[in-house]
């Protein structure tokens, strides 16, 4: 299921932009289309956090989805239509055997409308339909003004339900994430050189069922069917069927989701730079001190900025301190 | 198969450094085309081709075991003049825009634009404005002050006619001044920091010519590739350490085209795009950049660190001076490298041997040291830390994500297969006097001439992305404690040993050491493209 993964949901969604002219104008009095009007909307939303800890931000030119602390990740684009490639190419015999004139125009694909692509990589605790809509009932809890703004330039936006319709427009136009990816998989030692994640054998699980029934029915082809021809026959469909159900099988354990990675959510994420960050001012104010001073230090540190506590003093998401 | 270029085609300068071969001092004019003056200014390049310095070989050292000795054309210049154009300056000679837009586009928009990604403003500064030298940025103002042309001159140690290389220098020069005028084709560029302000002069003639202002012996090791020696044989003595790392451990040239233009390079393609293919070929690119150095402030710090670093690893001042300054460039100051020797101790008993070693075997033995070693073994960065200065700019194997581990007494192996697209030849010599009494206000440091065919991919990423950044060497925003942008907070971290019972020490609040005080991105031309600017007959279709 790559829409989630090591406790990661991997939203890919594509909601479709409303056609013809917004009721609203630019700021140059110009009229806009909802295409435009999206666009421009995209284009000023803040994306960083001017200040690097919590609480000390402005929250009024904060970024709207740094406001939810599951988002590790996200990215609204229009997508207006398909780019065309050029003629779908031939082999010039091909061509000539087919009687295909080249002079005639081949044909050019089209979307039946432009799309806002909504993107993002949350903490979530399975890849449900329910999990998904509790995320983006939270996100609009808390940026709902500019969700607003966005969202009622696509079809399907209701002004009387924004926060249901909001929620509809999203999970509607989900499409399957098919190459998630995220950066906490795997806690390797630290150093250069790191391998693959050590991954658990799973063929036994795989070839266990199938190559025991194919076995048992085997045995049972050998000593019922009548003829040696029937005995080819059923064998062949055996072997065949089995193969089939191997490959279904692979697929599905291919499918099954990573666990999550200790402490890979956005808040534990944040903890932990912040952690860095000020461990390695603690390191060199503490360079050369005698054992005492160290353990006095330390403990002042602990105090200060309280490993065990997950939420405060953090860093503000969305923030890049030096 | 041997790959032979066509020497009288290159110009100098670019196979083999200028302050290797015998020329100690130079000098760096600045010329911009006058506007309504085209013609002259192409008469004037036409001029100046009679008199650049090609790669052609001369006798020397280097050519005296030559089986063929009809290879050796030239005689070695009093004066060696060598000529580049930044794109502005090809456009104001008339180079077609047809042949201009193949031009990738870090040349089109130039170093100027592009300080703010190379991270060349530092500190309080706003701009570059504020730190460049007059001569760079008097055309944010003043378009009749654009830079277009470079004219490098080198003096040969020991001029034809006895007389000294200075006079020899100077007699050059003022034969180009003589040809330069606002009424004429180009005007001299007036605004280098240094009296009389019409030049940047260069120089080796430091106390210890070996030695940068730092007091590091430099200009150790240089890219090595297919092409750029006469012999074969040389080559493969050159390329060990030099070149690029194959999975079997063995050191090939890299592809002549990571370095001239209209050669294969290291991803099998032709470099350079601009048309027609000889006006690119046997040409290349090359970065001009002034780095002034704060001498005082760099041994003021190192001083300061060394004291607490003595303390705290209870070793002699002299021996965490000494330690610290290794630790932040990769090798100790007399060159030997960390990853030979990581501990002041082991730096010591290895001098000690060198010192020993009679003459004969001594100069063999220290090329190895100095430039045959990998990182594949040093994977947690105890011997030379991942931050500094030698491995960011050139990490050799280390990048290598497919390592063999040690086999018996093999040591792990790594090739240089994601550093092979990003080396860099490095041209150019110190400038200006340092030492007790000078302060840091004074005009002084290295003008390096970074030569490569593609600046964005080797240049600018390495100093992006390699100095100016850690990621790649698991040190997240520190830049490089040498020539790094120093931010308040810049830092750099010794590694300890693991087996160590020391802690890893950290430098903190680094002050900017280097600052880079002027620069431009130039075209360096082949001999047949700089006929083709001269006589004006570019033909791109």
């Amino acid at each position: 299921m790559p829409n989630f993964d090591g406790g990661h949901f991997f939203l890919s969604s594509l909601i479709p932009i409303r056609e013809g002219l917004a009721s609203s104008r630019d700021d140059t009095g110009n009229s806009l289309s909802h295409i435009h009007a999206v666009r421009e909307i995209l284009t000023i939303l803040p994306t960083e956090n001017p200040i690097g800890d919590a609480g000390t931000q402005v929250q009024h030119y904060s970024p709207p989805f740094s406001r939810d602390l599951r988002t590790h990740f996200c990215r609204m684009v229009v997508i207006d239509d398909l780019v065309f490639v050029g003629r779908q190419h031939q082999d010039a015999i091909v061509s000539a055997i087919r009687k295909i004139n080249p002079v005639i125009p081949g044909p050019v694909d089209h979307l039946p409308q432009a799309y806002l692509a909504f993107i993002a990589d949350f903490d979530a605790p399975d890849g449900s339909l329910q999990t998904l809509r509790d995320y983006l009932y939270g996100l609009w809890q808390v940026m709902a003004p500019e969700l607003t703004e966005i969202f009622q330039h696509c079809i399907g936006f209701e002004h009387d339900s924004p926060a249901d319709s909001f929620v509809k427009q999203v999970t509607d136009g989900q499409i399957e994430t098919t190459m998630s990816f995220h950066d906490y998989y795997w806690q390797g030692e630290p150093g250069l050189w790191q391998g693959s994640p050590p991954l658990p054998n799973k063929w036994p699980k795989v070839l266990g069922l199938p190559l025991t029934t194919a076995a048992l029915v085997a045995v049972a082809i050998f000593l019922l069917a009548p003829t040696t021809l029937l005995r080819f026959f059923l064998i062949a469909a055996l072997l065949a069927a089995t193969i089939l159900w191997l490959i279904r099988r692979i697929i599905a354990v291919g499918m099954e989701p990573f666990p999550a990675a200790p402490r890979a959510d956005l808040r534990s994420v944040l903890k932990a730079l912040y952690l860095q960050r000020n461990f390695i001012d603690f390191m060199i104010d503490c360079q050369g001190c005698d054992s005492q001073t160290l353990q006095a230090k330390y403990l002042e540190f602990v105090g200060r900025h309280q490993p065990a506590s997950v939420d405060s003093p953090t860093q503000a998401p969305a923030s890049i301190p030096s | 198969m041997f790959n032979e270029l066509d020497l009288a085609d290159i110009q100098g300068n670019i196979l083999q450094a200028y302050g290797r071969q015998g020329f100690p001092i130079g000098r760096c004019v600045l010329l911009h085309v006058n506007e309504g003056h085209e013609q002259e200014a192409r008469n004037l390049v036409d001029t100046l081709r009679r008199r650049v310095t090609t790669a052609e070989l001369w006798p020397s050292s280097r050519t005296k075991n030559l089986p063929n000795q009809d290879k050796v054309t030239a005689t070695k210049p009093d004066v060696a003049i060598n000529i580049a154009f930044t794109f502005r300056g090809l456009l104001a000679l008339g180079v077609p825009v047809r042949t201009l837009r193949g031009m990738p586009d870090e040349f089109q928009e130039g170093m100027l634009k592009r300080a703010e990604i190379l991270r060349d403003v530092h500190g309080a500064h706003q701009s570059v404005a504020e730190i460049w030298d007059q001569v760079w940025v008097e055309e944010l103002k003043d378009a009749s002050k654009q830079v277009h042309v470079l004219v490098t001159f080198n003096a040969n140690a020991q001029p034809s006619n006895h007389q000294s290389p200075q006079a020899a220098l100077e007699a050059a020069y003022e034969s180009l001044v003589a040809c330069c005028g606002p009424n004429q084709g180009m005007s001299i560029l007036s605004g280098h920091r240094q009296y009389p302000h019409t030049y940047q002069d260069l120089s080796v003639l430091q106390p210890d010519p070996t030695k940068e202002h730092f007091g590091f012996t430099d200009g150790i090791g240089d890219p090595v590739f297919e092409g750029q020696y006469p012999q074969e044989a040389d080559l493969l003595a050159a390329v060990i350490g030099q070149g690029k790392l194959t999975a079997s451990q063995e050191w090939l040239p890299l592809a002549t085209g990571e370095f001239l233009l209209g050669h294969v390079d290291e991803a099998q393609e032709t470099s350079g795009g601009a048309m027609p293919i000889d006006f690119s070929r046997n040409g290349t690119f090359m970065a001009y950049r002034k780095m002034h150095q704060n001498v005082n402030t760099f041994h003021r710090y190192i001083e300061e660190k060394a004291t607490v670093y003595a303390a705290s690893h209870g070793v002699s001042e002299e021996e965490a001076n000494e330690t610290l300054r290794a630790k932040m460039v990769g090798r100790w100051s007399d060159g030997i490298p960390l990853i030979h020797a990581p501990t002041y101790g082991q730096w010591q008993a290895e001098r000690a041997k060198i010192s020993a070693m009679p003459e004969a075997t001594r100069q063999a033995y220290l090329v190895q040291l100095l430039r045959n070693f990998t990182y594949a073994a040093d994977a947690d960065g105890s011997r030379c830390p991942f931050s500094s200065h030698l491995r960011r700019s050139n990490p050799r194997d280390m990048l290598d994500p497919t390592v063999s581990p040690a086999a018996g007494d093999a040591p792990p192996r790594a090739t240089s297969v994601l550093n092979n697209r990003r080396r860099i030849l490095r041209r150019g010599l110190p400038y200006g006097q340092s030492g007790p009494g000078i302060s840091d206000q004074e005009d002084h440091g290295v003008l390096m001439l970074v030569v490569c065919a593609s600046l964005f991919r080797q240049f600018e990423f390495v100093q992006q992305q390699w100095l100016q950044y850690g990621l790649d060497f698991q040190s997240g925003n520190d830049t490089c404690p040498i020539v790094g942008n120093h931010g308040h907070a810049a830092k750099h971290v010794i590694e300890a040993a693991p087996d160590s019972d020391k802690p890893p020490f950290l430098c903190d609040h680094i002050p900017q050491f280097v600052e880079v005080r002027g620069g431009a991105y130039f075209f360096v031309p082949s001999m047949t493209a700089l006929r083709l600017i001269a006589q004006g007959l570019t033909d791109p279709t």
